[in-house]
This record gives structure tokens, sequence and C-alpha cells, in this order.
């Protein structure tokens, strides 16, 4: 879905306009685009966020850009094994984690928190503003599968921004914008 | 709007026309930078050339005793911008943080507007769709949108660099340094004619450079106060 | 189903749209390149975070150092190297094109092989296959082998060649490609081992001079080492010195240093000798500069005629004479000899007469590279002579098996070199270079080498600035983006079967040979004890280089007796041939291999501001006289051939003199330059300079007939013209 979604606001617009008049392919397309894009029971593997969080493994441990740069990173392969080289080996899913190492392929992880175009969003700032991750991304510790909690839309960030001391600075357009 | 020197800083350019040889080391910079599509030789026949930056040259004189001179001339992120004002959906817009004008391009309709009330000429419409033929988007900067169709696009200064290097700053939690943050044509000039930063930083390069004689804005006449600032080049006659 | 938000509504039109309505209109235009994890993620990485990796620039023989952003495994940006003696942080817009030859839709993926010579059909071959092949073809040749190397040759392969060459007694591999011929290598090497006895190229420090007379050279374009002299001229024009500077420039075709000048001379072509006397014999004669300077330029100037020196130069004797005066009182002045001067048929004694000027003033702005501590040295580059030998020896089936590494030799030479026969007597060639050029078109096989982004290297810079003596490191900054294997790997493998050769070419593969050159050095700016710390900072810092620049003496004049002033010879009758041809190095193109490159063929010329397009520049009174204009098609013929291209009435040109921009008319080389304007060295012929050495270039009269066609010209100047529709850009 990623290269559909993509599309501008410009052409989400016109082609936005243009399909008012073909409701019945909206229809038959709306089952399969919903049907793709909610986050659950696609992924790769099943990856577990309660499970690891409650085996006292932080979030920075596998994000581990978090802090240090815009991006929060997914981790490699190879960090999984790190650890499920041994743990667990018995179980479905790390089995097909050994599979993705075997054949020493990435992960094609399916994007759960879904980034507006044209946005340009710095998880070290937030993280040095001590925002913190639930913040954003809800109790993703207390999640079996990872799912969105929040619409990441411009009211979204705004809402928080206009709060903050230095809100006359983050409410311009560069902040994310650019 | 006005600008306030209590918010943010107020980037400046300072372009030294003496020291331009017109080599394209920043033109090229600027495509590398911002993901600035090549027109192809049909489209630049038709007035349609994609630079966020151009050398403009202009012949002085006849043969034998002519001569060229190089001005570049990009977005002068006008303090009092004609572009602004005309923008049925505030696409371009100014920023009070960063005090440039900036364009936000998934508001922008294409009206074509602010390009029409520009004096510089500096604003670029994409009549077409952006091509890079595979694999050259690699190279593509993941800093900066690429420009759909029917957007307007300029020079930003650089904003990502702008903005990377003041979230920088503040995850270490230090203040700004003059010429930690470098837009990509002045990062490439080899003679030093472009020299960027923060005009309200007084210890600042550019803050130093503005009081020159031989300072000039780009139709100043106009009222716009561009943020780039023009050193006259100069002549050395035989025997001085 | 559960609920459908606005934002999924919109997702969902643009799918029924884009798919169902506009199916192929649809653009992924804000995300190009996804983010992908890895599988086993480098140490030094992390999503979001460029790396910064520092290497040697190869678009061009200078040697500059860059540094480029890599994002998770794609170079996105290369700058130059602020520690880098040469380039000090800059970079022109040919450097930061390198990423386009990287990523080049057109590069050939990995090794092929051509059934018939420009068939270009190309059948892949496996890697181990194509080594075995180079292996058989340099045993079955033996001696028979020769080899050719050029600008985009690094250092350590050159070095590579050369040991393979000389252990089994082929002759020694030749380096020579459009841009040595530009850049004169062998008419400067050839002046400055007559007047300082120093068979090397010159380097100039303009920081510090005051005065700076440029015959020709366009130091600030195209010429030799155009960023680093980009550097110099920018704190010349500092007022370090409370003083602005004085630059004038004598040329017949305005460069963009010409346009810097303070004053531009507009020299008859082949006159340059002759006025660089003049203004010996105006100094000694008027005593300007004192006793000392002006008796020196007594014991160089020989008779001269004054007044066809004024001539010459299109301006009043009085000029001359104040220039003259102007140059022999500077505190440091310079004279710098470059250009289509030294591609004339006096070429050697043209440079020698401008280059002796810097010895009124003790040759204070004039230096030479300093020799490395190690026997580590520049390869020198092959002159002309050199190449008609091996174009010989091709021609009499002497030669079973040609190497080409980073030359171009069929776009590089004229047609009159006789090159193109001379291949099809080579029973194997086989060519290194990344895309299908010209001479890889007629190559039996192509076993590509990485590009200088790709693949490891050094290269000892000549000329050096600040009279330090540097080897630029040049390392991956991406894994290899296609099948592509290091050409001094694939060399080294196939050496192993040859005995003579696996003895004097021991080494596992290419990074040993470097890693063993740059440890014998000794410490330099970047410090470290042991070869371990060395090696790692002879990356990290871009190179090495000495602290201080080592002790050396301003050059001495070595040579007696008076400078050779004559003018040169043309090509073809005045009468039928009424106009002198200027070619000169397109400052975005070079030679000619930016050509493939979309950014510099999208850039435009500085003085014209035309891209994508060869043209003639004609002055306007000429045009006037030729009754052509702007985009009017003419043809410019020489004794040795003729193209065809549209005109740009230029203000900055003499009556006399017609100029071309050379780096278009590829017949290969990829879609961006393939069937794109015309190659003016088909205009030259194959005549050698005043010393038997150097090739010609800049010898050739033209004639110039309007056609009855138009091409309109892609410039970015306004094209607004009083009385014609405005061409409004928006």
């Amino acid at each position: 879905m990623r290269r559909v979604a993509g599309l501008s606001s410009r052409q989400r617009l016109l082609f936005g306009g243009a399909v008012l008049g073909g409701v019945a392919i909206v229809v038959i397309l709306l089952v399969i685009v919903i049907a793709q894009t909610s986050a659950a029971d696609e992924q790769p593997i099943a990856f577990n966020h309660k499970r690891h969080a409650e085996n006292g493994i932080q979030c920075q441990f596998c994000h581990a850009g978090v802090a240090k740069g815009p991006v929060a990173g997914i981790p490699s392969v190879e960090k999984c094994m790190g650890c499920h080289e041994y743990v667990a080996t018995d179980s479905p899913q790390i089995q097909r984690l050994h599979g993705y190492w075997e054949r020493q392929e990435p992960i094609p992880w399916k994007r759960v928190n879904e980034q507006p175009s044209f946005v340009y969003f710095n998880h070290a700032s937030h993280i040095a503003a001590a925002v913190s991750c639930g913040a954003c991304h809800g109790a993703v510790e207390e999640m079996t599968v990872a799912e969105p909690v929040v619409n990441m839309n411009m009211g979204f960030c705004l809402d928080c921004h206009a709060q903050q001391e230095n809100k006359d600075a983050l409410w311009d357009c560069a902040v994310c914008h650019r | 709007m006005a600008e306030e020197q209590s918010n943010g800083h107020k980037w400046t350019m300072i372009v030294d026309a003496d020291k331009c040889t017109g080599c394209q080391a920043c033109v090229v910079a600027c495509h590398a930078e911002n993901n600035v599509p090549v027109s192809s030789e049909d489209e630049v026949i038709r007035g349609r050339a994609m630079h966020w930056m151009r050398i403009e040259r202009y012949w002085e004189g006849e043969y034998p005793n002519v001569k060229a001179r190089f001005l570049p001339v990009f977005c002068q992120q006008c303090g009092n911008a004609p572009c602004e004002p005309v923008c049925p959906v505030y696409a371009s817009y100014h920023s009070t943080e960063e005090n440039i004008n900036i364009q936000v391009y998934n508001r922008c309709v294409g009206t074509r507007y602010c390009g029409n009330n520009c004096p510089y000429r500096v604003r670029i419409f994409n009549f077409w769709a952006p091509r890079f033929d595979a694999p050259l988007e690699q190279q593509l900067n993941p800093d900066v949108t690429v420009r759909s169709p029917g957007v307007m696009e300029k020079c930003t200064f650089c904003i990502q660099r702008i903005r990377r290097g003041r979230e920088q700053a503040n995850i270490e939690g230090r203040p700004l340094e003059d010429g930690e943050i470098i837009p990509a044509c002045a990062q490439a000039c080899p003679t030093d004619a472009l020299v960027f930063g923060d005009k309200w930083d007084e210890n600042s390069r550019v803050a130093q450079m503005v009081p020159s004689e031989r300072q000039f804005k780009l139709l100043e006449n106009l009222g716009t106060e561009p943020a780039v600032y023009y050193l006259k080049g100069g002549e050395t006659h035989v025997g001085e | 189903m559960t609920h459908l938000t606005r934002r999924d509504f919109l997702k969902v039109s643009a799918a029924g749209t884009a798919t169902a309505i506009l199916a192929g209109c649809a653009q992924e235009t804000e995300r190009w390149v996804a983010l992908e994890p890895y599988v086993r993620a480098p140490e030094e990485q992390l999503a979001g975070i460029p790396n910064w990796y520092a290497s040697t620039c190869r678009m061009c023989p200078a040697g500059c150092g860059i540094i480029v952003r890599v994002m998770n495994g794609r170079a996105v940006k290369i700058e130059g190297n602020p520690e880098h003696p040469v380039n000090r942080g800059k970079l022109c817009a040919r450097g930061q094109s390198g990423l386009q030859l990287l990523y080049n839709p057109d590069r050939v993926t990995g090794a092929v092989r051509q059934g018939e010579r420009g068939s270009r059909k190309f059948e892949p071959l496996a890697w181990n296959e194509a080594i075995n092949t180079l292996y058989e073809k340099l045993d079955a040749a033996d001696q028979a082998v020769a080899i050719w190397t050029g600008s985009a040759t690094s250092g350590h392969l050159c070095d590579l060649f050369a040991r393979y060459a000389g252990a089994v007694g082929a002759p020694a591999p030749l380096r020579y490609d459009l841009t040595s011929a530009l850049n004169s290598v062998g008419a400067l090497a050839a002046a400055n081992n007559a007047l300082f006895g120093q068979a090397t190229l010159p380097g100039y420090t303009l920081a510090q001079a005051d005065v700076i007379f440029s015959f020709g050279a366009d130091f600030l374009g195209a010429w030799l080492s155009a960023t680093g002299f980009g550097v110099e001229f920018g704190q010349f024009r500092s007022q370090r010195f409370g003083k602005r500077g004085l630059l004038v420039q004598f040329e017949p075709k305005m460069s963009i240093t010409g346009a810097k000048a303070d004053r531009w001379v507009p020299v008859q072509p082949g006159a340059e000798a002759l006025v660089a006397g003049a203004l010996l014999r105006i100094i000694a004669d008027e005593g300007f500069g004192g006793a000392e300077r002006a008796g020196l330029a007594a014991a160089l100037a020989g008779e001269v005629d004054l007044d066809a020196a004024a001539a010459a130069c299109d301006v009043p004797l009085a000029d001359l004479v104040a220039l003259a005066r102007a140059f022999a009182e500077a505190e440091r002045p310079v004279a710098i000899p470059g250009g289509a001067l030294a591609g004339a048929s006096n070429g050697v004694a043209a440079v020698t007469a401008v280059q002796a000027l810097n010895a009124l003033a003790g040759s204070s702005g004039l230096g030479f590279t300093p020799a490395l501590p190690t026997a580590l040295a520049a390869p020198g580059w092959s002159s002309y002579a050199e190449v008609q030998a091996l174009v010989e020896r091709m021609s009499a089936g002497q030669v079973r098996l040609l190497l080409v590494h980073g030359a171009n030799p069929v776009y590089d030479l004229p047609p009159g070199s006789g090159i193109a026969d001379a291949l099809a007597q080579v029973e194997t060639i086989i060519s290194f270079n990344p895309l299908v050029d010209e001479t890889s078109a007629l190559a039996d096989y192509i076993l590509p080498d990485r590009t200088y982004l790709e693949g490891w290297g050094y290269e000892v810079v000549q000329p050096a600035f600040r009279g330090l003596p540097v080897v630029s490191s040049q390392q991956p900054v991406v894994g290899p983006f296609h099948d592509v294997r290091p050409t001094g790997d694939v060399l080294l493998t196939a050496a192993r079967g040859i005995p003579a050769a696996a003895a004097a070419l021991p080494w596992t593969d290419e990074v040993a040979f470097i890693r063993e050159q740059i440890t014998a050095l000794p410490k330099g700016a970047s410090g470290g004890d042991d070869d371990e710390v060395r090696w790692a900072r002879f990356q990290q810092h871009g190179g090495w280089w000495p602290e201080a620049a080592p002790e050396s003496a301003a050059p001495e004049l070595a040579a007696q007796g008076t400078l050779d002033v004559a003018g040169a010879a043309f090509d073809g009758e005045a009468a039928q041939y009424p106009y002198y041809l200027h070619l000169f190095p397109s400052v975005l193109l070079g030679d000619g291999r930016g050509a493939s490159l979309p950014w510099l063929q999208g850039a435009p010329d500085p003085l014209t501001t035309v891209s994508w397009q060869t043209w003639v520049e004609i002055n306007p009174t000429t045009a006037q006289a030729l009754g052509v204009d702007h985009g009017d098609v003419v043809r410019v013929e020489s004794p040795h051939g003729a193209v065809e291209v549209p005109v740009y009435v230029f203000p900055g040109i003499r009556p006399d003199t017609v100029a071309i921009p050379l780096g278009q008319g590829h017949s290969d080389l990829g879609r961006y330059a393939r069937e794109r304007g015309s190659h003016a060295l088909h205009l030259v012929g194959a005549a050698l300079d005043d010393v038997g050495a150097n090739l010609a270039w800049s010898s050739a009269r033209v004639r110039v007939t309007k056609l009855d066609k138009k091409q309109a010209l892609a410039r970015l100047e306004s094209t607004i013209d009083p009385g014609e529709d405005i061409h409004v850009p928006f």
C-alpha cells in the first residue's frame, strides 16, 4: 500500500474528486484497501511487544536511534538473533525469524504508525524534550500486537505543541514541513 | 508579517559578486541537496528550466572592452515578501521562527500567483512529475520532499539543514554556533562568494559583513526587504 | 471494517483512480526510497543519521578531497573535505556530480563479452570466466600487451599496471586522455624543464599574489585544479594585503577566468609568446621594477616588434606598457600559461615565454610539488608522440592485447590519429570503464571496475597547494552497486598465473598493496605511531600530508639565452579558412566524461547559459557579416573535418576567431550523452607542436557557412528581445 498511500495531497484531491463519480469502484476497493491497511495479524512475524517488555527490555534496546536522530529504527535480524539463537527456539514465530536469518533476508515489517507525507518528524528532539514514547505510541508494553493508538495528523501534533512553553516556535510550519 | 528580533533567527546570505566565478558548483550542489529534477533540453528551450538558483550573466561594453558579470540569484527570502499575500491557500508562508519564506508544498494548489508576483523570478512551477531514471533515485536526499507536479517550489536556504542543525544543538543542550549551518550552495562555493548565517547574532560573519560599503540588495526600491545582501564587484585599474 | 477516517477515504480514492482510471499516471512522489531494515546492521550506522566518509574525487585528475554523506547505505551528497590541502572543503560542479556516475542508469552491471565489435550486443560473463579470459589473453600476448590509462585511473592502479608491464617486459602503460591534452601537461612539463630543470606540472600560490597575468589558462573553470585555484582566487580577492589585486587575462575568447579579470586582453591565437616577449622587452627597455628585474628581463627578451604585439592584442601600445609596468612593479606577481596557447604549434615556446615572466620576481608565486619521503610518486603523463608510437605498433599488428582503463581513446583523439583503424588491428581489446563509451563499444570484453565511490585507491596530488605533498585516500563509501570487480584485484588474480608477473605482484589484493604503500610513509599531519593507526587515519582524514610544508626555495632559472617569440602556424590558408578555431573544455562537461551525468548536462554554461548542446561562439560583428544570429545553424569546416552547430553571438571573442566547447558529440556513453551536440575535436589534425611531442590541438583555421536551418538554443538567460513575443517562464 505504500506506493498508493504516497500520493501527494494535490493528487489526492484530484483523484478524490474524480472518484466521487465512480462510487462503484470505490466500494469494491474499499474492502481490499481496508483489509490491507489494518495492522493486526499481517506482520511477517507476530512480534509480541508485551512479552519483551515483561522481560525488562527497554524500548531503546531495539529502537536504538530514538534518542540520537530523527528515526527510531527497526532492529536488524542480527539483533533479534542475538537472543533468539537460543531463546524460545521451538516457537513457530521464532522459527520464522530463523528462516529470515538463514536466508539472510531483511524482515519485511509492515509500518504500524503512519506519518503523513510532507512531514519530517525527529524522535530525538521529542525525547530531549522529555516526551515519553507512550505519548504518541500508547502503552506498547501492554500490546501483544502493536497498533496505532492515535491518528498522527497535524491536529494531534499541534495540540501538544500548543501546550509547550515555546509554543510560538513550535507553531512554525518549517518545524515539520520542508 | 513583521519580523521581531525576539523570535528565532534571521537567516541571511551574503553574495560577494567580486568573488563569484560563475562556475555552477552551487547550482549543482543545490540540485543534489534539494532533489531538484533536471529539465530536458526541450523544457529549457520553452523557458521551463528547473533550478532553485541561477547565475545571471550580464555583458557590459563592447569588444574589445567587454566585461561579463556574474550574479547568483535565488529566493531572496524577503522580509516583506510579495509572494505571501497573494497565495489563496497560505502555502507561501513567512516563518516567524526562521524569518524566511517557506513554501508548504502540501498546501499548494498551483495557482502560480506567487510566481507571478515575485519580482526575482525564483519560484518554479512543477509542470511535470519529476523523473529520476532508475537507479538515480538512490541519490535523493531523504530529508527533503520530492515535489509533485502542480506545485510551486523554490530555494529554502536549505531549511532541512537549518532544522537539523537547530535540532542537534537542542538535543545536545547548547546554543547554535556561527558557521554550523551552511546551505549546500555556500558549502560548495570554491571562492567563498556565498556566506550564510544569522544576522541577529551580532558576532556572526554575516552580521559583520552586512555594513560593507559595497553592499546592495536586488530591486531594493520595491521594499521587499530581502535577506540576501550582495557585495558589488570591484575593479582594479592597471597602475593602481 | 471498523471505522473509516477521512485519510483512509482519500487513500481509497487514490487507489481507486490510480488503478482503475488513470493507470500509469500515478507517481509516488514523496517516498522514492523506502527505509529497509538490515539483516546485519553495520556497527556505525543508525537509521536516519548520516555517516560521512572521506575519499578522493576522480571526476578530473586534480585529486580533491571529498566527504560523502551516506544514509543507510546510499550515497546522497558529496562535499569537499575541509581538511584537505587541495580544495579545503570546497567542491566544483563536476565533483558534486560523481553520485550520478555511481547511480548512472547506463552503467555496465557486470562483466560482458561483445561478439562483434561495435555491435553493442553484450553477453554477460561470469567473473571467474572473465578473469580467466584476462589471464589467458595476458599469457598469450606476453610482451605484446599495451595498457592505456587516463584521468579516471586511480594512482594505485597506474602503479600496479606499471609493475605488471615492467615484469613481463612490455612497454610502460600509457597515461593519456583528452583532459591531459587540454591541460597541456606535456607543454607545461617541457617548458618547466627548459626554464627550471623541473619536468613537472607547476603550482601557483595565487592567495599571496598581488598581480596575476594569466595567458589562456582558465584556472577558475576547467584547467588543471580549478577548485584549488578557486579557493586561492577567493583569498586573492579578499584584500588580505589591503589590495584587491589585479588579474589580467590574455586570451582570444573570454573564459570565466577572463570574466573575473580586471582587464581582458583579446590576444590573437598563436601570438601569446610574442606578447609575453613584448612585456619582457618593455620592462627591460623602460627599466620597470628596478635594475634587477629589468636586467633579468633584458637577458630573456630578444628582439620583439612591440607594435606587432600590441596589434595582436587589439590594444594600443601604451596599454601594453602600462601592463608591463604593473607586472614589473608588483610585489608578488604571478604569470600562468595554459589552455589553447599551449596547444598551438608553438605551444612549448609560448608556455616558456609566459612562465619566464615569473622569474622576474624570483618565481615567488610558482612552486613545484615536493617529492614524497618514499618512492611513491604521481604517475607521469604520456606525450602525444608516445600515443602515436602505440598507434603505429597497433596498426602494425604488434599489439595483441590492449587494456583500457579510465581513458576513452576513440573520443579523446582526433580522427586523423588513426586510432580507429589501429584498434581494428588489435587481437583483443579489454575495457575496464564503468559505462559503454566509444572505446568500450569497440572492445571484445568489458570488465567494469568499481566507480571511485565504491573502490579503493590513492592519488599522489599534482600540482600541490601551499607546498604540501599530498597522497589523497580513496575508500569505498558504499557497497558495490552492481556486480563489478575492482580492476586491481582482477589484475592481481590474473597475473598470478603468469610466472614473471606473479613475483612482481605478490599482493593478495589491491588493498594489501595500497596499505603497504601508505604505511611506509612517516607520520603525517593526522598522526598515528603504528601502521594500524596510520592506515586508519589515512582513510579517516582523507589522505596523508605532512604537518608543515617542507622547506623549499623558489625555483631558480636554469635557462640561458633569449626566448623564442615566433608566432604559431595554422592548418588551412587564411583565404580559404578565414577564422581561427578556439576549442575549450566545457566548465561542466570537462573533457566529455561529464556528458553522461544529467546534472552537468542540465547546468547552464556560465557565460552563454546554454545547457545540453554544442554551440559556436561568434563575435557580433562577424555574425553580422555572416548574416547569422542566435540559433542559426552554421557549418564550421576546417581542412580536417566539419561540424554543424547553432550560433551563439558572443561579445567576448575576437572577430577573427570562433570558439566551440568540447564535451558533447558522443556516439556512446549512455542515454544522456549519446547523439547530442558535436565533437569539435574532429576539426583538428594530428600535427605535433614545436618540440615534436605534444598534439597541436589548437592549430586549425576554419570557414563558417550559414545553413538554412535553425536550432533553438537551450539557454537560461532571458530570451525576451524587443519586438519578440514575450516568453514568460511561468
